[in-house]
């Protein structure tokens, strides 16, 4: 590695100090966001990327504040063009390692299809999306994965609506990797966003987040420390699917449906559980996991889909070099200036 | 959020009661509840004994630092310029740095091998940010500074005998 | 629960625990030292056949070797602890508090039925399995936490 702090090649090993700035960090006191920046900030340094080659793409809600406070290019766009942004940074400068933050509200809501096209173009771009299923800047609105029948501002009575399920998304998308973690497991979450960042290609990864002022609580029911193993399920890739205190859960297919499996009981033995295949080139068992949730299965926690294809600036930069070879560079004066041209006195 | 004056079963994240105006935003703020919790938000560094300072400057050797710390039977020294904090020198450094090198301790300066401006706490922070620094930091030893100078060192040794002291386990 | 029950009632095998390094008790201590380096922890598991048989800490290392007429091709064993305080698995974490208390461990070893090494608690594992009770009051914390938060923040 390096002696005084120097890496080897004589530039200067980075530290998370590197990475705050001097803003102020202002979210509400408790809030699940401060964990995953300091998580992020944690995780920068060991990538050994220059401050200068990474950006942080955001949009609008609490969550995408997140690029005032890393040390690194940012743009703060517009509400759910983050993604579009980002595909424009990307396309330009594929050098770049390209973050997008985004929230539950930013990405499903009017961000929607941007999100899905991002995902689709496997451009190189690493999605962060922040759930904690409200929208938390705008004072409490519901969102689109809140819970049906949850009591809030702009539902009185209750939602009426059916929250959506952003894993079971960002399959549909075609995203090519597909995780989940969340803020109150910061040791997961820093392993998680170091597998995110080291996936080439469209990579998405959900955070549980917990935002103590208007929607406090939301994941306790399954992430409280106390039943933690319990109620989560780790994937952890060519293990079986395992999960409990004591570690004798498991989960099996039943046809088509999950079910939770006993090892021990009823002569069911570890070999019946199923086994987790990160790179399964159909995501047909991840979406079944990514479906599950409790109180009737556990929560499933981790890298669900990492496959490798390649990415859009990849199939672009080689368009465009095929193109060059043979045709020639182009240029843009002598285009404009072909075909019918008038001039006006 | 239940309002603690008339019973009223608010919204989450309401600043006022609907029902009666009392002020709810107050509730926002983590608040002490009781048992550790309460400790952990309440009291400060100052409750937990601090380890001895090893003091020295960067210009001084490795070699002079190792045998202060020895001396004195800690495992790490504080190093300040002019009285200021500017680093620390801990087992981990020595391990990571020094440790199987041919390298002469007498020649080699603090200064390269410390762990530069670490993070620091003050004497009133309550003890749930030093926690915090050691969770999330996964620092073992925290300076506490007065005026960016060094008045001590608390470690997670003595946080874990502090957390014992108080989880309810004995008397 | 209480912190006083889990403490007393988790058994120490179900903390996220880290693998430290293993070495023999013929191996050097330089050896000892890159793994102890790579494992990126403070102390070695000393092993014979696969039995612990002694400690080698980055404060054995402080005392006995740096700055010290001692050779890193010496065989780690004549630097050690001998025969360390130890724990099992099941063992519960108010115990390992404990031992850690009384004998001003930062490490302590752990071993299987068959006295087998089979890994390390160390203080900070206790320190963070802790603060993971207490989300927002302990990790949810901003990077300068002096800040004053008159309110909660809004548009």
């Amino acid at each position: 590695m390096s002696e005084n702090g120097h890496t080897t090649n004589g530039a200067v090993k980075l530290t998370r100090k590197d990475f705050q700035t001097d803003q102020e960090v202002r979210w509400c006191p408790g809030c699940g966001d401060y964990s995953i920046l300091a998580q992020v900030q944690k995780v920068m340094p060991e990538l050994g990327i220059p401050k200068e080659k990474i950006v942080f793409i955001s949009g609008i809600g609490c969550s995408s504040r997140f690029p005032y406070y890393m040390n690194t290019y940012g743009f703060h766009t517009i509400h759910g063009r983050a993604p579009a942004f980002a595909t424009g940074v990307k396309a330009a400068n594929p050098d770049l390692q390209v973050w997008v933050i985004t929230g539950d509200g930013d990405a499903l809501s009017i961000g929607g299809n941007h999100f899905i096209h991002s995902l689709r173009r496997n451009v190189d771009l690493k999605i962060i999306l922040f759930n904690n299923r409200i929208y938390g800047l705008t004072k409490g609105q519901y969102s689109p994965t809140s819970e049906l029948g949850k009591r809030n501002k702009s539902a009185p009575m209750g939602t009426i609506d059916y929250p959506i399920n952003p894993l079971s998304l960002a399959f549909a998308a075609e995203a090519t990797f597909v995780g989940r973690s969340m803020d109150v497991d910061p040791k997961h979450l820093a392993m998680m966003i170091e597998r995110l960042a080291a996936h080439k290609g469209s990579g998405f990864l959900e955070v549980y987040q917990n935002c103590n002022i208007f929607n406090d609580g939301a994941f306790k029911s399954f992430n409280e420390r106390e039943v933690k193993e319990d109620r989560m399920l780790q994937l952890e890739h060519g293990k079986p699917l395992i999960f409990g205190k004591n570690k004798d859960k498991g989960i099996r297919l039943n046809g088509v449906t999950p079910e939770i499996a006993t090892i021990g009981e009823n002569g069911i033995t570890v070999d019946e559980i199923l086994v987790h295949n990160e790179n399964a080139h159909e995501p047909n068992l991840p979406y079944i996991l990514g479906r599950m949730q409790f109180p009737e299965y556990p929560v499933p926690m981790g890298v669900f889909r990492a496959i490798e294809r390649p990415t859009y600036e990849q199939m672009l930069a080689g368009q465009i070099s095929a193109a060059v070879e043979a045709k020639g560079a182009g240029s843009l004066e002598k285009l404009i200036n072909s075909g019918e041209t008038w001039v006006i006195n | 959020m239940i309002c603690p004056h008339c019973g009223h079963n608010n919204l989450d994240g309401l600043d006022t009661c609907e029902e009666c105006v009392h002020d709810l935003s107050v509730f926002d703020v983590p608040m002490p509840t009781g048992g550790l919790q309460m400790h952990i938000m309440e009291d400060t560094v100052g409750h937990i004994p601090y380890d001895r300072l090893a003091l020295v400057s960067p210009s001084d050797s490795v070699a002079h630092a190792v045998s202060r710390i020895k001396t004195i039977g800690i495992g790490q020294a504080v190093v300040v310029e002019d009285g200021k904090l500017v680093g620390i020198l801990t087992e981990r450094d020595l391990l990571n740095k020094v440790a199987g090198r041919e390298l002469d301790l007498k020649m080699l300066p603090v200064g390269e091998v410390m762990t530069k401006l670490p993070e620091t706490i003050g004497e009133r922070d309550p003890i749930r940010v030093v926690i915090n620094k050691m969770a999330v930091g996964e620092y073992r030893h925290v300076p506490i500074v007065r005026d960016g100078r060094p008045v001590g060192i608390i470690s997670a040794k003595a946080v874990a005998n502090y957390i014992l002291k108080h989880s309810g386990l004995e008397f | 629960m209480s912190i006083a029950a889990k403490l007393s009632e988790v058994k120490i095998r179900r903390l996220p625990l880290r693998r430290p390094a293993m070495v023999e008790r013929s191996a050097s201590i330089s050896e000892t030292v890159e793994a102890m380096k790579a494992s990126r922890l403070g102390c070695a598991l000393v092993c014979e056949r696969g039995k612990l048989v002694g400690l080698f800490t980055e404060r054995d290392l402080l005392n006995k070797v740096i700055g010290e007429s001692v050779s890193y091709s010496i065989p780690v064993e004549q630097v050690m602890t001998f025969s360390p305080a130890h724990l099992s698995l099941d063992d519960s974490v108010y115990s390992a508090m404990r031992l850690m208390r009384e004998g001003d461990y930062r490490n302590v070893p752990l071993v299987d039925a068959q006295g087998a090494a089979a890994g390390v608690v160390t203080v900070r594992d206790l320190v963070s399995y802790f603060a993971e009770h207490f989300p927002k009051e302990a990790l949810n914390l901003p990077p300068d936490h002096d800040q004053l938060m008159l309110s909660a923040e809004g548009a």
